[in-house]
């Protein structure tokens, strides 16, 4: 049998799939391979499939001779996980060594799309081979799915907090960072429309998305694609049409060095002003704010004062421009 | 013989030992076999007996 694994070219593609060892039963290692690998039968030779993770599929006494060895080893070859090949292994490698480098660099965007590339060899995080390196990718690629899931779980809470921009920010950045994952589109979709089909919501949506955008082309490292970042943040802050966003990109300047241009403009138009409690809201343009008050004037023309500090922490921010 | 051997191929040097083992018919000692199975994902298949 030995003789024909070696020589048999009928085999040789299912040869080449195992790695081949030989084990002398009187040598000095024959003692320990037995006690950890028992076999069953009497006498030599002795037949062994192991799989790449230790597990012992076969071990007994008795050789496969004709057609009874192709099968043998088509049988084990199925229970011994993907069988990639060299190049294949190496493809596995770079993406994970690529992934690993994004994520050290905050970049998940990337680091998602590339780990999903595994995709052409088989289902990304379920690969399903035993080699190390296949592993690591599953293992990987796992983790990724659980990031986003934590980063949709945690957009969706602040949705249901003060900090609604940054729940709809939260929804958006996901669905752009990982919304190529099969496992969490249906989830990503769902809460974008969710936030489609909202009114308190959805004048918010423009801005992050925008803000999104910004955000992720400011983390670049190419030096053009940085600055296309800082261009729009700068732009955000200028506009000053979501405080909530105006903050967040007045801060991602700051933390890049830019310059951090005044934000000139108050909002415009009529919108829904919120105290603390959350309970009472009223539609109103705002008109000023001074002494701690803030005049706003409903569409029927009449003018409330509010103390500022009974508004919620955004609209306090939304009469500031802070 | 340590049948859980430490010792681990990079991935290039194992596809390149396998390569390497394959063409030649070269003979693979235990801890060889086991880190080239681990690292490449590949069962081993194995065949016991007397050296005589």
């Amino acid at each position: 049998m030995q003789e024909r694994l070696n020589t048999d070219g009928s085999i040789a593609s299912l040869v080449a799939q195992f790695v081949p060892l030989k084990v002398e039963t009187d040598g000095p290692n024959w003692g320990q391979w037995a006690t950890k690998y028992r076999h069953e039968g009497t006498g030599i030779p002795i037949l062994y499939v192991i799989r790449a993770d230790g597990e012992k599929l076969y071990g007994q006494s008795g050789s496969k001779e004709g057609a009874e060895l192709p099968q043998f080893l088509i049988t084990h070859l199925r229970n011994s996980g993907t069988i990639f090949n060299n190049q294949q292994l190496a493809t596995i490698k770079s993406v994970v060594d690529d992934v690993n480098k994004s994520l050290a660099e905050k970049d998940e965007f990337t680091a998602v799309k590339r780990a999903y590339t595994l995709s052409k060899l088989g289902t990304p995080g379920k690969l399903g081979s035993y080699a190390t390196i296949a592993k690591e990718a599953d293992e990987q690629y796992v983790k990724l799915v659980e990031q986003g899931k934590a980063a949709l779980s945690d957009a969706q809470r602040k949705l249901t907090g003060d900090d609604k921009f940054a729940g709809v920010l939260g929804v958006v950045s996901a669905s752009r960072i990982y919304g190529v994952i099969p496992d969490l589109k249906k989830d990503l979709v769902s809460a974008e429309r969710d936030l489609g089909k909202n009114a308190e919501l959805k004048p918010l949506v423009q801005a992050a998305e925008s803000l999104d955008r910004a955000l992720a082309l400011a983390g670049q490292k190419m030096p053009t694609l940085q600055k296309q970042g800082i261009t729009v943040l700068a732009a955000i802050v200028s506009r000053n049409a979501n405080p909530a966003a105006t903050k967040i990109a007045k801060a991602k300047l700051a933390e890049l060095g830019a310059d951090v241009p005044a934000a000139t403009a108050t909002p415009k138009g009529p919108r829904t002003w919120t105290d603390t409690t959350g309970k009472f809201k009223i539609e109103a343009e705002l008109v000023r704010v001074a002494d701690g008050k803030v005049e706003l004037k409903k569409p029927d023309g009449t003018v409330v004062n509010v103390p500022l500090d009974k508004l919620s922490a955004a609209d306090q921010a939304a009469a500031t421009g802070k | 013989m340590r049948l859980h051997s430490p010792f681990v191929f990079p991935l290039a040097a194992a596809i390149a030992a396998y390569a390497s083992a394959v063409a030649t018919a070269e003979v693979l000692t235990i801890e060889q076999a086991q880190a080239l199975s681990k690292e490449t994902g590949r069962p081993m298949l194995v065949m016991a007996g007397s050296k005589t």
